[in-house]
């Protein structure tokens, strides 16, 4: 733990010193646009990141986009369904039928 | 080195060599033209992608992306007036200005030139200054090799947009993950919380593609929705006549030159030398009057210093194992990730791995004129593309490149907690270059400190006491520390 402790130390102090600045002179981060976008996103992006292992890779990319798109200001559904069914299935259909390279599959099938 | 090249040369010619050459000059132009990517996004996207590729096609690939996509930025920067990528910010000025006024094709004629010809002398640069500054350094032990990654670290300095505090933090932050696992000389578990996936510590790789692709996602989807933008009218490139360089191959010259020495200087990267260089050939040039108003020169400095920069940022980055910016920072993560050990040794011990990278990057920048001119016809639609989709088609990117490497669920969670940090460490205004930084120099550091604290009995002094070299590493390291505090005092005096 020799080496982790110099870097705690470093950091600390570099702390100290951040907190002094933040004291010193306020910094103002800059608003978010929309906190039910921002949370939609990063909500969406973890779970689907966390359900690739046991849903494969197919399913969770279409439902991360069917809710990812909209949230990002995609009104058509039409164009929403396509992109969310045609990216993830060129996708599997490029590694898993034509690399050879089998990306995660599902638990009903093993064609995705 | 010269008795590789034919070797080299195989390589590149064979069929995985030529597909990568072309296939990441295509990507690069792709991905850098389109806005809010940027060059270290379009190379993190790839950057799993090679992981299943040799060394030389995977490092190959990799500079084919990064050269195309300082290229590519300034497809956007004159169709639409935003820059693809940062280092292309300058060529708005003169670009957007010639293109509303009808002549697209001939700016970007213009930009391909200055791009080719920065490109290829940044490679010449590259060939040269890099074994020569590797053969300098080969003589280093742990006590020197520990000072020149201190003082690869000062770079942090550079390369923290905004406070240095907390790009220095963000770089502390990057050491600290590193010693995650086994301690590399008592072999001991650090904070692995009996967690058997965290033994060999956190997948640098998922780490890179979390807080560079994923928290840029999350920052774009933070801020308002942006609207398609309108394209000025574009029928394809026009190379400039040889009548028109007339008066303007001095600036051109100056430009290369600049975005060469910018280039190895770590830490100061490409838009910095765009902006150096349209600052200078606004000062010397003999129709200054023009600039900002369409002036071919003001693309030709802009252009041609920030291709320049993509070799020269490359020196130190090989030669020393020394990242010079965000970018190269992850190239360097990237030849970690193929086993190879970044640093003086890198040129002895792989010949032809070095011989091929050299030539394949020469070759790449002869091809950004081609493929340039082919693939500035097709990226122009691809700019009035909805950005929502682009995004969601990197995060989907990220996971399947992530997945692909190991097949390990838990790097997708550490992709997914980096970009989490990551946005919310960007949203307070920390950089993530230190943080990329310091995770892939720190366990050299450790390993390296501590060798050579057994070397001289655990005295920390007698680490410069016998060795010159290191006194004078660390001496320039402290003299990068403090130029920030000097130019704060400075500024403190002039405001007084």
């Amino acid at each position: 733990m020799f080496f982790p402790r110099i870097i705690l130390i470093l950091w600390i102090g570099l702390n100290v010193i951040a907190l002094l600045q933040t004291l010193l002179k306020p910094e103002d981060a800059g608003g978010i646009a929309s906190w039910a976008r921002i949370s939609i996103v990063v909500l969406a992006a973890l779970v689907y990141v966390n359900l690739i292992g046991s849903e494969g890779f197919f399913i969770p990319s279409v439902v991360f986009a069917l809710i990812c798109l909209p949230a990002l200001g995609i009104r058509s559904p039409a164009i929403v369904t396509a992109f969310a069914i045609a990216v993830p299935g060129a996708l599997v259909l490029l590694f898993n039928h034509s690399l050879g390279m089998p990306l995660p599959t599902s638990r009903f099938t093993h064609l995705f | 080195m010269l008795s590789a090249l034919p070797d080299a040369i195989g390589i590149l010619l064979s069929f995985e060599g030529l597909l990568v050459l072309i296939l990441g000059t295509v990507l690069g132009i792709v991905l850098g033209a389109m806005p809010g990517i940027g060059s270290t996004v379009a190379v993190a996207i790839v950057l799993p992608f090679t992981l299943t590729m040799s060394q030389a096609p995977a490092i190959i690939l990799l500079l084919a992306v990064y050269a195309g996509s300082v290229y590519g930025g300034s497809i956007a920067a004159i169709l639409i007036n935003t820059p693809g990528t940062p280092q292309s910010a300058a060529t708005c000025l003169d670009g957007y200005p010639m293109a509303k006024r009808g002549d697209a094709g001939l700016a970007l004629g213009w930009a391909t030139i200055a791009s080719v010809i920065g490109g290829l002398a940044s490679a010449v640069v590259l060939i040269f200054a890099a074994p020569q500054l590797a053969a300098v350094a080969l003589e280093f032990g742990p006590i020197e090799t520990f000072a020149l990654i201190l003082l690869g670290m000062t770079c942090i300095v550079s390369v923290s947009t905004g406070s240095v505090v907390k790009g220095l933090m963000a770089g502390m932050i990057g050491i600290f993950l590193s010693t995650v696992g086994g301690d590399p000389i008592l072999g001991e578990m650090r904070f692995t919380f009996d967690n058997w996936q965290l033994f060999a510590g956190f997948n640098l790789l998922a780490v890179v593609i979390g807080v560079f692709a994923l928290s840029e996602v999350f920052m774009r989807a933070s801020a308002p929705i942006s609207k398609v933008s309108e394209l000025v009218a574009f029928k394809g490139i026009v190379l400039p006549s040889w009548s028109l360089w007339k008066g303007r191959l001095r600036n051109l010259g100056k430009s290369v030159l600049i975005g060469n020495v910018i280039g190895v200087l770590p830490g100061t990267g490409a838009a910095t030398a765009a902006f150096i260089s349209y600052a200078e050939g606004r000062r010397s040039s003999p129709n200054r009057e023009r600039f900002g108003k369409g002036e071919p020169d003001g693309i030709v400095s802009s252009e041609a210093a920030n291709n320049a920069v993509t070799g020269g940022a490359l020196v130190p980055t090989m030669a020393l194992g020394i990242p010079g910016d965000a970018i190269t920072a992850v190239m360097l993560a990237t030849l970690t990730l193929h086993g190879i050990t970044p640093g003086p040794k890198l040129v002895d011990d792989n010949p032809t791995l070095i011989a091929a990278i050299f030539a394949g990057f020469f070759i790449i920048n002869l091809l950004l004129l081609p493929l340039g001119m082919l693939l500035s016809r097709v990226a122009a639609p691809i700019l009035r593309m909805r950005e929502a989709f682009m995004m969601t088609a990197i995060v989907i990117l990220c996971a399947l490149g992530i997945y692909f490497v190991r097949g390990n669920p838990f790097d997708l969670l550490v992709m997914g907690g980096a970009g989490l940090v990551g946005f919310l460490l960007r949203r307070q205004g920390f950089p993530m270059a230190p943080l990329v930084i310091g995770m892939v120099l720190g366990p050299t550091l450790e390993l390296t400190l501590r060798q050579g604290l057994i070397l001289t009995d655990g005295s920390f002094l007698a680490f410069f006491t016998g060795h010159p070299i290191a006194l004078v590493l660390v001496i320039a390291a402290l003299l990068a520390l403090s130029l920030p505090l000097l130019r704060f005092i400075r500024a403190g005096k002039t405001h007084e």
